[in-house]
Protein backbone atom coordinates (compact mmCIF):
# COMPACT_ATOMS: atom_id res chain seq x y z
CA UNK A 1 0.00 0.00 0.00
CA UNK A 2 0.55 3.32 -0.68
CA UNK A 3 1.92 5.38 2.58
CA UNK A 4 2.25 8.77 0.99
CA UNK A 5 -0.38 11.22 1.85
CA UNK A 6 -1.69 11.05 -1.59
CA UNK A 7 -1.71 7.30 -2.09
CA UNK A 8 -3.57 7.47 1.40
CA UNK A 9 -6.19 9.62 0.53
CA UNK A 10 -6.38 7.63 -2.70
CA UNK A 11 -7.25 4.25 -1.08
CA UNK A 12 -9.83 5.84 1.57
CA UNK A 13 -11.61 7.30 -1.96
CA UNK A 14 -11.59 3.41 -2.71
CA UNK A 15 -12.81 2.40 -0.16
CA UNK A 16 -15.36 4.88 0.06
CA UNK A 17 -16.78 3.90 -3.72
CA UNK A 18 -16.57 0.08 -2.78
CA UNK A 19 -18.30 0.62 0.45
CA UNK A 20 -21.84 -0.99 1.07
CA UNK A 21 -23.64 0.49 4.11
CA UNK A 22 -26.54 -1.26 4.38
CA UNK A 23 -28.11 -3.80 1.40
CA UNK A 24 -30.50 -1.12 0.48
CA UNK A 25 -29.81 1.39 -1.55
CA UNK A 26 -29.37 4.07 -0.20
CA UNK A 27 -29.98 6.95 -3.13
CA UNK A 28 -33.91 6.65 -2.77
CA UNK A 29 -33.47 7.28 0.88
CA UNK A 30 -32.03 10.77 0.29
CA UNK A 31 -35.10 11.97 -1.83
CA UNK A 32 -37.23 10.72 0.81
CA UNK A 33 -35.58 12.56 3.22
CA UNK A 34 -35.61 15.52 0.82
CA UNK A 35 -39.29 14.97 -0.18
CA UNK A 36 -40.74 14.55 3.04
CA UNK A 37 -39.10 18.09 4.36
CA UNK A 38 -40.64 19.46 1.16
CA UNK A 39 -43.76 18.15 2.28
CA UNK A 40 -43.45 19.03 5.59
CA UNK A 41 -42.92 22.66 4.75
CA UNK A 42 -46.26 22.94 2.49
CA UNK A 43 -48.39 21.27 4.67
CA UNK A 44 -47.08 24.18 7.26
CA UNK A 45 -47.41 26.74 4.98
CA UNK A 46 -50.95 26.15 4.54
CA UNK A 47 -51.38 25.46 8.16
CA UNK A 48 -50.22 29.31 9.09
CA UNK A 49 -48.21 31.87 8.14
CA UNK A 50 -45.78 31.97 10.38
CA UNK A 51 -44.13 29.07 8.85
CA UNK A 52 -42.55 32.09 5.37
CA UNK A 53 -40.32 33.36 8.11
CA UNK A 54 -37.79 30.07 8.48
CA UNK A 55 -35.51 31.38 6.07
CA UNK A 56 -35.20 27.98 3.85
CA UNK A 57 -38.74 28.69 3.14
CA UNK A 58 -38.88 31.98 2.58
CA UNK A 59 -36.42 32.34 -0.33
CA UNK A 60 -39.05 29.96 -1.59
CA UNK A 61 -41.97 32.27 -0.69
CA UNK A 62 -40.16 35.09 -2.57
CA UNK A 63 -39.40 33.43 -5.96
CA UNK A 64 -42.84 31.75 -6.44
CA UNK A 65 -44.63 34.05 -5.09
CA UNK A 66 -46.25 33.61 -1.66
CA UNK A 67 -46.80 30.71 1.13
CA UNK A 68 -49.63 28.94 -1.09
CA UNK A 69 -47.84 28.85 -4.30
CA UNK A 70 -44.70 27.75 -2.60
CA UNK A 71 -46.72 24.78 -0.65
CA UNK A 72 -48.35 24.14 -4.31
CA UNK A 73 -44.75 23.98 -5.68
CA UNK A 74 -43.35 21.71 -3.03
CA UNK A 75 -46.07 19.27 -3.25
CA UNK A 76 -45.32 19.08 -7.03
CA UNK A 77 -41.45 18.72 -6.65
CA UNK A 78 -41.51 16.48 -3.93
CA UNK A 79 -44.08 13.79 -5.33
CA UNK A 80 -42.54 14.03 -8.55
CA UNK A 81 -39.28 13.28 -7.03
CA UNK A 82 -40.79 10.15 -4.73
CA UNK A 83 -41.96 8.90 -8.48
CA UNK A 84 -38.65 7.92 -9.43
CA UNK A 85 -37.47 5.02 -7.71
CA UNK A 86 -41.17 3.59 -9.08
CA UNK A 87 -40.73 4.05 -12.52
CA UNK A 88 -36.97 4.57 -13.36
CA UNK A 89 -36.32 1.68 -15.60
CA UNK A 90 -39.88 2.18 -17.57
CA UNK A 91 -39.09 5.91 -18.66
CA UNK A 92 -36.40 7.80 -20.31
CA UNK A 93 -33.05 9.20 -19.13
CA UNK A 94 -33.95 12.72 -19.52
CA UNK A 95 -37.36 12.51 -17.85
CA UNK A 96 -36.21 10.65 -15.13
CA UNK A 97 -33.35 13.38 -14.85
CA UNK A 98 -36.44 15.61 -15.50
CA UNK A 99 -38.27 14.42 -11.97
CA UNK A 100 -35.49 14.89 -9.86
CA UNK A 101 -33.49 18.66 -11.30
CA UNK A 102 -36.49 20.51 -9.79
CA UNK A 103 -36.32 19.29 -6.34
CA UNK A 104 -32.40 19.86 -6.52
CA UNK A 105 -32.90 23.03 -7.56
CA UNK A 106 -35.69 23.75 -4.36
CA UNK A 107 -32.76 22.48 -2.21
CA UNK A 108 -29.95 24.47 -3.46
CA UNK A 109 -32.40 27.55 -3.04
CA UNK A 110 -33.04 27.07 0.64
CA UNK A 111 -29.14 26.41 0.71
CA UNK A 112 -27.87 29.34 -0.64
CA UNK A 113 -30.51 31.38 1.48
CA UNK A 114 -29.17 29.36 4.74
CA UNK A 115 -25.62 30.53 3.94
CA UNK A 116 -26.15 33.92 2.78
CA UNK A 117 -27.89 34.76 6.18
CA UNK A 118 -24.78 33.26 7.74
CA UNK A 119 -22.30 35.26 5.89
CA UNK A 120 -24.81 38.45 6.37
CA UNK A 121 -25.02 37.79 9.86
CA UNK A 122 -28.94 37.79 10.64
CA UNK A 123 -31.89 35.33 9.78
CA UNK A 124 -34.49 35.97 7.33
CA UNK A 125 -37.12 37.01 9.70
CA UNK A 126 -34.23 39.84 10.69
CA UNK A 127 -33.02 38.55 13.39
CA UNK A 128 -29.47 39.09 14.19
CA UNK A 129 -27.28 35.82 15.25
CA UNK A 130 -23.54 35.20 15.28
CA UNK A 131 -22.52 33.70 12.11
CA UNK A 132 -21.35 30.00 13.12
CA UNK A 133 -24.79 30.10 15.03
CA UNK A 134 -26.58 31.09 11.93
CA UNK A 135 -24.13 28.14 10.10
CA UNK A 136 -24.71 25.41 12.62
CA UNK A 137 -28.60 26.14 12.40
CA UNK A 138 -28.42 25.93 8.27
CA UNK A 139 -26.23 23.23 7.70
CA UNK A 140 -28.35 20.27 7.66
CA UNK A 141 -30.10 22.19 4.70
CA UNK A 142 -26.71 22.81 2.99
CA UNK A 143 -25.53 19.14 3.47
CA UNK A 144 -28.97 18.06 1.93
CA UNK A 145 -28.71 20.12 -1.15
CA UNK A 146 -24.70 18.89 -2.01
CA UNK A 147 -25.77 15.36 -1.18
CA UNK A 148 -28.68 15.12 -2.86
CA UNK A 149 -26.98 16.41 -5.90
CA UNK A 150 -24.66 13.71 -5.34
CA UNK A 151 -26.80 11.34 -5.37
CA UNK A 152 -28.41 12.69 -8.40
CA UNK A 153 -24.93 12.23 -10.20
CA UNK A 154 -23.80 8.60 -8.96
CA UNK A 155 -27.76 7.63 -10.02
CA UNK A 156 -26.73 8.78 -13.22
CA UNK A 157 -23.08 7.21 -13.57
CA UNK A 158 -23.75 4.22 -12.14
CA UNK A 159 -24.44 1.00 -13.55
CA UNK A 160 -28.00 0.14 -14.50
CA UNK A 161 -27.93 -3.25 -11.72
CA UNK A 162 -26.35 -1.02 -9.06
CA UNK B 1 -29.71 42.74 -7.87
CA UNK B 2 -31.89 41.24 -5.06
CA UNK B 3 -30.97 38.58 -2.97
CA UNK B 4 -33.53 36.47 -4.03
CA UNK B 5 -32.69 36.74 -7.69
CA UNK B 6 -28.87 35.72 -7.39
CA UNK B 7 -29.88 32.88 -5.32
CA UNK B 8 -32.73 31.77 -7.97
CA UNK B 9 -30.47 32.67 -11.04
CA UNK B 10 -27.34 30.30 -8.99
CA UNK B 11 -30.14 27.17 -8.61
CA UNK B 12 -31.37 26.51 -11.56
CA UNK B 13 -27.59 27.14 -13.16
CA UNK B 14 -26.24 24.85 -10.93
CA UNK B 15 -29.95 22.54 -11.30
CA UNK B 16 -29.00 22.56 -15.57
CA UNK B 17 -25.28 21.52 -14.65
CA UNK B 18 -26.11 18.74 -12.84
CA UNK B 19 -28.88 18.24 -15.64
CA UNK B 20 -26.26 18.14 -18.64
CA UNK B 21 -24.10 16.20 -16.45
CA UNK B 22 -26.53 13.56 -15.92
CA UNK B 23 -27.48 12.97 -20.29
CA UNK B 24 -23.63 12.63 -20.76
CA UNK B 25 -23.58 9.55 -17.48
CA UNK B 26 -26.97 8.35 -18.97
CA UNK B 27 -25.44 8.06 -22.62
CA UNK B 28 -22.56 5.64 -21.08
CA UNK B 29 -24.80 3.88 -18.96
CA UNK B 30 -27.04 3.45 -21.82
CA UNK B 31 -24.04 1.98 -23.69
CA UNK B 32 -22.86 -0.20 -20.66
CA UNK B 33 -27.08 -1.90 -20.27
CA UNK B 34 -27.15 -2.67 -24.03
CA UNK B 35 -24.31 -4.56 -23.85
CA UNK B 36 -25.05 -6.24 -20.38
CA UNK B 37 -28.32 -7.40 -22.69
CA UNK B 38 -26.23 -8.51 -25.02
CA UNK B 39 -24.18 -10.60 -23.22
CA UNK B 40 -27.19 -12.07 -21.78
CA UNK B 41 -28.77 -12.87 -25.14
CA UNK B 42 -26.06 -14.46 -26.40
CA UNK B 43 -25.76 -16.22 -23.14
CA UNK B 44 -29.18 -17.69 -23.96
CA UNK B 45 -28.38 -18.32 -27.46
CA UNK B 46 -25.69 -20.78 -26.38
CA UNK B 47 -27.34 -22.44 -23.38
CA UNK B 48 -29.77 -23.29 -26.64
CA UNK B 49 -27.11 -24.25 -28.71
CA UNK B 50 -26.02 -26.60 -25.96
CA UNK B 51 -29.54 -28.00 -25.26
CA UNK B 52 -29.99 -28.30 -29.30
CA UNK B 53 -26.75 -30.41 -29.40
CA UNK B 54 -27.44 -32.89 -26.90
CA UNK B 55 -30.52 -33.69 -28.33
CA UNK B 56 -29.18 -34.53 -31.65
CA UNK B 57 -26.95 -36.79 -29.79
CA UNK B 58 -29.67 -38.12 -27.64
CA UNK B 59 -31.76 -38.76 -31.08
CA UNK B 60 -28.44 -40.11 -32.89
CA UNK B 61 -28.33 -42.84 -30.37
CA UNK B 62 -32.07 -43.47 -30.82
CA UNK B 63 -31.68 -44.01 -34.58
CA UNK B 64 -28.62 -46.26 -33.84
CA UNK B 65 -30.31 -48.65 -31.49
CA UNK B 66 -33.38 -48.84 -33.85
CA UNK B 67 -31.59 -49.88 -37.15
CA UNK B 68 -29.85 -52.26 -34.56
CA UNK B 69 -33.06 -53.69 -33.50
CA UNK B 70 -34.30 -53.54 -37.32
CA UNK B 71 -30.95 -55.25 -38.79
CA UNK B 72 -31.69 -58.05 -35.82
CA UNK B 73 -35.29 -58.84 -36.89
CA UNK B 74 -33.97 -58.72 -40.33
CA UNK B 75 -31.08 -61.10 -39.84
Amino acid sequence: MDVTPFGFLREAGRRWRDSRIARANLGKYIILFASSIHIGWALLLWATPAAEGATPVHILSVVFGGPVRTAVVLLIVASAALAFPFIRYTVSRPTLALMLIPQQAVLIMSALAGARAAWIGHYSDGVPRPWAFILADQLPVILAAVLYTTAVLEAAFADEDS
Amino acid sequence: MSPAVWISCGALLLALITFVATQFGSKRTSTASYLTQLEGRVKHLEDELNAANLRIIQLERENVSLMRQLLGKSI
